[in-house]
């Protein structure tokens, strides 16, 4: 998430009394990044972005700017919890887990292309993990939460979080490509 | 534990120093672990560098638009809803009966001569020959572009917080209204609520284009003022393309039929071959063949003991499917349970594609569409949430 610069100071401070224009610049600003995590997280990230910028907005007052926690982050730790909120909730109705890897002819020699083709692969691979692994990989790796925060924040404890890191990372290089 | 388990341990310093050296003299003697220990290096940075995936059009104005408890937000909303009725209305008892009215909340619309134009939920009042273009959001309702004698106003209200409208004037000028009042575009100007390209503090999105006014009697001067006009729209349409190419990354893009496709994996023949293949069959049920774009998949649910499930069911309606074809088919196999005290619900996902037809964005379209069929059906049938 982009740091509660200076600029953002008088846009977060309309933004906490409702106008309606500083949330649209909020949203320019971190949907992106939101949208990015409830497509990669959420199997309706639609959904999903609205219920979290919903929850965002109806916090934000409470937002605290010379609080340890910059606007990016707290958005972040927003949208995480939702997140396994709404994981939880689908919990209680089964995950969909793959079976079985169709693997595609050789791959182009062009760089560009090669490295296109690695970015939708690691997409598809992060899609064929369970969830509470692929949680545990973006959270730590793409926004860069601590193991020891991502324990606190679901409830469980450091090693069962590791763990899912270490069996996502396993089955992510698996599925990249290496070796069975 | 796996050998990728250890060496994710190992990447993390998790290994016991023991385990450690041991696997470290591994990477050292044996390529394919040294391999696979590279592929998991460059996961984390691979991991870092994925991109921000800018939402669908529409959706953020969906996001404010929504109903919400929050004070602030009715603090604004209701006003602007309430401030586009009443212009609506007040420009609707102003405009003369004689002159054509148009609903517009998709799509595009030329209008030539005088006319008045809810363009999006946005009043647009044209004098002279206008382009106007209107990106709806997608809650908003879709109903083209068509006269009416009377305005649907429901609609149109429903449409005016996401729809993006744009009005290009060519000759004469256009009067767009809006809740922060009127803004008159002159001929060679183009007016726009379309979303700017998104950087760091951008400012907010409504807008106005202008550029030096053509002379309207200078054929020139407009002409040129045409091309710069063009070449504007297809910046916008490269912006959107961009956008859509980050979404596709996720979901995918829906495939054409291959025109030499196997009959056996042709929409009837595969539903008739699944249909037969459950038939008298107690442990399995076909719950869902879905054959809306290229290729089939299926979703069927499993009443067997075996504790191999999952793994039954994909190759016996592959063999079921494929029969006597020719060729080269990957199976594509997915599954979903869930436990509660009524006992287990299992689904399985099954597709089958041809080898010359495989590709990345086949499979990321597959996975996408077959996992929302999966979830929803596990959601349809499951255990009833707390």
């Amino acid at each position: 998430m982009p740091a509660a610069a200076p600029r953002i100071q008088p846009v977060l401070r309309r933004a906490q009394r409702g106008d309606a224009q500083a949330w649209e610049t909020l949203l320019g600003l971190y949907g992106p990044r939101v949208y990015g995590l409830c497509a990669r997280l959420a199997p309706d990230p639609e959904d999903c972005y609205q219920q979290i910028w919903e929850k965002v907005f109806r916090a934000l007052p409470r937002f605290d700017p010379r609080g340890p926690a910059d606007l990016g982050s707290w958005i972040g730790t927003i949208a995480r919890r939702a997140l396994i909120d709404r994981h939880r909730r689908r919990s209680r109705a089964g995950q969909v887990l793959p079976l079985e890897e169709y693997r595609d002819p050789g791959r182009g020699a062009d760089e560009q292309v090669e490295r296109r083709q690695r970015s939708q692969a690691l997409e598809r691979a992060l899609r064929r993990l369970p969830p509470d692994q692929r949680h545990v990989v973006l959270a730590h790796h793409l926004q860069g939460v601590p193991l020891a925060t991502l324990a606190a924040e679901e409830g469980v404890a450091l090693g069962t979080i590791k763990s899912r890191l270490h069996r996502g990372r396993a089955r992510l290089a698996q599925l990249m490509g290496g070796m069975k | 534990m796996s050998l990728y388990e250890d060496l994710s341990r190992l990447l993390d310093g998790d290994l016991p120093p023991a385990e450690a050296a041991a696997l470290w003299q591994r990477i050292a003697d044996e390529p394919e672990v040294a391999a696979a220990w590279a592929q998991l290096r460059a996961l984390p940075e691979q991991l870092s560098d994925l991109p921000d995936l800018a939402p669908p059009p529409g959706l953020d104005a969906r996001v404010l638009a929504a109903e919400a408890p929050s004070p602030g937000r009715r603090a604004w909303q209701l006003p602007l809803a309430a401030a586009l009725a009443l212009a609506a209305t007040l420009l609707l008892l102003l405009w003369p009966a004689s002159e054509p009215a148009l609903l517009l909340s998709e799509g595009e619309q030329w209008v030539e001569g005088r006319a008045l134009v809810m363009a999006g939920g946005l009043p647009v009042r044209v004098q002279g020959r206008a382009k106007i273009s209107v990106e709806p959001s997608g809650s908003s309702q879709r109903v083209g572009g068509q006269e009416v004698e009377n305005m649907d106003f429901k609609h149109a209200m429903a449409a005016a917080a996401g729809a993006a409208v744009t009005v290009v004037v060519l000759e004469g000028r256009a009067l767009v209204s809006g809740a922060d009042g009127e803004t008159a575009v002159a001929a060679g100007e183009s007016w726009s609520s379309s979303p700017e390209p998104r950087d760091e503090h951008a400012a907010p999105r409504r807008v106005v284009r202008r550029s030096a006014a053509a002379p309207a009697d200078d054929p020139e001067a407009l002409r040129e003022r045409v091309a710069e006009l063009e070449q504007e729209l297809e910046a916008l349409e490269f912006q959107g393309a961009v956008q859509r190419g980050r979404l596709a990354a996720v979901e995918g893009s829906s495939q054409p039929w291959p025109e030499d496709l196997d009959q056996a994996l042709q929409p009837s023949a595969f539903q008739a071959s699944l249909d037969a293949a459950v038939i008298g069959r107690e442990d399995l049920e076909l719950l869902e063949v879905n054959c809306d774009e290229f290729p089939c998949y299926a979703v069927l649910r499993s009443h067997s003991e075996h504790p191999e499930w999952a793994h039954e069911v994909g190759p016996a309606m592959k063999d079921a499917v494929i029969g006597e074809a020719e060729g080269d088919f990957g199976l594509w196999n997915a599954a979903v349970a869930s436990r509660s005290d009524a006992g287990e619900l299992r689904l399985v996902g099954f597709s089958i594609i041809p080898s010359e037809q495989s590709g990345d964005d086949l499979r990321t379209r597959l996975d996408y569409r077959a996992e929302g069929s999966l979830t929803g059906w596990m959601e349809d049938l499951g255990p009833e949430e707390e």
